[in-house]
């Protein structure tokens, strides 16, 4: 309903006592790099009990992703790299825990009811003289 | 011996008896004052425990909200309280970052999170 009005950015948390957080988060970039990124974040987040590298590599051929370069990137340092940048910004902003979320630099913690992120998207288009769509919920 | 000294004599005789059974008279009285002296030293002995653990008994209360209130400031914050303050603005580094949605939309929202 905010349809062009916003803009979601995933950073990446693989919380450490995750032990599967960090390869599943390399998946998502290695998808990335073909432009698939949220095809197979969907993939992960739907099977979240079965992460794994078999699973991993049979999203990204659900997803014909070029296989041989999927792994490469899975394996390789870049976007461990990046992933490990992502992490080091969260523990500077002092986020510790999944999900958080920042509606225009302001902090939401944990997994809020939609209402809570319609407070701060309304009030922010409010900021900006922007209006607030029909059918938002009022706040 | 006249016979009134005689009675005189009887009398002085029986006096000590009489005076005997007069001054028995006050034992009954100095029993009592005795038993009322004990049933004192024992109420205000009583009342002197007493006053001790109800004393004892606000230490202890004391104490117990004391610790009660060292274990709550002990006890780990709820998470919702913990990491960035709400009521201030952060900026957070978006450049090669995934996402979706309009690019040069108003909003923008980033999500820390991961798959499990």
């Amino acid at each position: 309903m905010y349809g062009d009005k916003v803009r979601i950015v995933w950073k990446n948390l693989p919380l450490p006592f995750h032990p599967n957080a960090m390869p599943a988060a390399l998946a998502a970039m290695a998808a990335n790099e073909q432009g698939k990124f949220w095809e197979m974040h969907d993939k992960l987040f739907a099977n979240q009990q079965a992460l794994g590298r078999d699973a991993y590599l049979r999203y990204a051929k659900e997803l014909k992703l070029d296989l041989p370069r999927f792994t490469r990137a899975l394996d390789g340092a870049k976007y461990k790299a990046q992933i490990e940048a992502d992490t080091a910004d969260a523990r500077s902003l002092g986020v510790t825990g999944t999900p958080g979320f920042f509606v225009n630099g302001r902090f939401l913690s944990g997994a809020k009811p939609f209402e809570a992120f319609a407070e701060v998207i309304n009030a922010e288009l409010k900021r900006l003289n922007l209006p607030i769509p029909p059918g938002a919920p009022a706040g | 011996m006249s016979k009134k000294n005689r009675e005189k004599r009887a009398s002085e005789v029986e006096s000590p008896a009489g005076a005997g059974g007069g001054g028995m008279a006050w034992l009954p009285t100095v029993l009592a004052l005795g038993a009322l002296g004990l049933a004192f030293v024992a109420w205000t002995d009583a009342k002197r425990t007493r006053d001790e653990l109800t004393k004892r008994i606000v230490s202890i209360d004391q104490r117990l909200i004391q610790t009660q209130t060292q274990v709550a400031s002990a006890r780990p914050k709820p998470p919702q309280q913990q990491g960035p303050d709400p009521s201030k603005v952060y900026t957070v580094r978006l450049d090669g970052s995934p996402y979706r949605g309009n690019p040069t939309a108003p909003i923008v929202i980033a999500e820390f999170s991961d798959y499990q």
